[in-house]
């Protein structure tokens, strides 16, 4: 009893003892800290000071400081435009489609890649399916381009032969735009999505297995006992990786498959912004959605932390 | 280790599913390199299937001989090895003085940065 008592007391003295600054321990770390402390300061927050360009009338020719104030005129003028809104819903439409369907598919093919008994053959299907993340969003585009051409592309010949129809030119047509997004995003993105959670499940103690099966339990049993609150962990933080992400797509992808037809569904943020900024020179413009798009952003990350502190009793931060 | 009927089935499938994965994957894949070897009448013609048509190394002659290539391909490789090391090193430092291992799930966390900043 007394021993407990003391090391109860030992556990709260060491405690105390870590918050206190000590001099000799405590400034060699904080000067090591510095050099990514000023790589932080100068790639990522001074930048930041550019943002001022959002509440004025930029001209690369006065400069930034030199551009006179408009105020919150460029805000008012994207929030009123019924454009944006469009790209805002596409956006948004299209990311909720990638986390429903994108986001398990990484799980499901690591859990069964987790099932193969031969390590030769787990080794190779595993190494062959990531394959497509190291090819860029040109070459990616190409293909699917490619084989979804009405002219002589795979699947129109296969669709010809079995149901005898015309050729589809599917790029062209609204309705196929967003799943052909979401299928490509997830041919190129899920072999890396589950060498995470790959690693994560080789971290598992086997002796949980072992002990689980002498209880009876089969494999349904096991993966549903300890593979899954295995990786709750690191599923946890890609998810909320994936929330913080929820208005913005990567550029390549959309600006690569899509083209004036299928705008409505198709044009996002990002290539807006891009034929905004890029093609007619409205620098503020574009800035001042980036901004909104960050807060948006980031109010997402916060309160999926929130929620996910709550619900799952763990958190990023 | 005996199996059930159940869990023989489900490898079954399983293996299924996983072929059909590895398939939608590797044949356009394959697609591209054989059209990457290929003649260019062949490639006009759209007659390059899963091989390639008459060898040929033009096109990689070509960007391998382009200064310009070169120079983008040291800088990529470049980059991303100085990351991996900073990574590499920060993470081992830590692991060092907090006495733990790669094996306390600290592996996934290390994938995850590096790739995370890899596009940086």
């Amino acid at each position: 009893m007394e021993d407990v008592v003391v090391s109860k007391i030992k556990a709260v003295k060491m405690k105390k003892n870590r918050r206190v600054f000590k001099k000799k321990r405590d400034i060699p770390i904080y000067i090591l800290l510095l050099p990514a402390l000023f790589l932080i300061i100068i790639f990522n927050y001074i930048p930041m000071y550019g943002i001022i360009i959002a509440f004025k009338n930029f001209s690369p020719y006065k400069g930034i400081t030199g551009s006179e104030w408009r105020g919150v005129e460029n805000f008012k003028y994207f929030l009123l435009d019924n454009n944006f809104w469009r790209v805002m819903k596409n956006t948004i439409i299209i990311n909720f489609y990638k986390i429903i369907f994108g986001f398990p598919m990484p799980i499901i093919f690591a859990l069964s890649l987790n099932e193969l008994t031969r390590t030769k053959i787990k080794k190779l299907v595993q190494t062959l399916s990531y394959l497509p993340y190291f090819i860029s969003w040109v070459v990616a585009a190409g293909i699917f381009i490619q084989i979804l051409s009405p002219a002589g592309g795979i699947v129109n010949i296969l669709i010809n032969k079995i149901f005898g129809i015309d050729p589809i030119y599917f790029l062209a047509k609204k309705e196929y735009f967003v799943p052909i997004v979401i299928i490509s995003g997830i041919w190129k993105d899920f072999g890396m999505g589950s060498v995470y959670y790959l690693a994560t499940l080789s971290t598992i103690d086997p002796t949980l297995y072992e002990a689980a099966k002498i209880d009876g339990a089969g494999r349904w049993k096991q993966t549903v006992y300890i593979t899954l609150p295995g990786i709750k962990f690191i599923a946890i933080v890609l998810f909320i990786i994936n929330i913080g992400s929820m208005v913005t797509i990567g550029f390549e992808q959309i600006f690569l498959l899509y083209n004036p037809l299928v705008y409505d569904v198709g044009d996002v943020i990002s290539t807006y912004t891009y034929r905004l900024g890029i093609e007619q020179t409205r620098f503020s413009l574009t800035t001042a959605i980036g901004f909104t798009q960050s807060i948006v952003n980031f109010v997402l990350v916060y309160s999926a932390n929130k929620i996910s502190k709550k619900v799952a009793g763990w958190a990023l931060w | 280790m005996q199996k059930s009927k159940g869990e023989r089935v489900f490898s079954v499938f399983n293996g299924i599913f996983l072929l059909f994965i590895i398939c939608t994957v590797v044949f356009p894949l394959a697609h591209i390199l054989s059209i990457s070897l290929s003649e260019k009448q062949a490639i006009i013609n759209q007659t390059v299937g899963l091989l390639p048509k008459g060898i040929r190394f033009d096109a990689y002659k070509y960007i391998f001989l382009k200064p310009a290539f070169l120079t983008s391909l040291a800088n990529t490789v470049g980059l991303t090895a100085a990351y991996v090391f900073t990574f590499w090193f920060a993470l081992w430092q830590h692991m060092r003085f907090q006495k733990i291992s790669m094996e306390n799930g600290w592996l996934p966390i290390f994938l995850l940065l590096l790739c995370t900043f890899q596009g940086v």
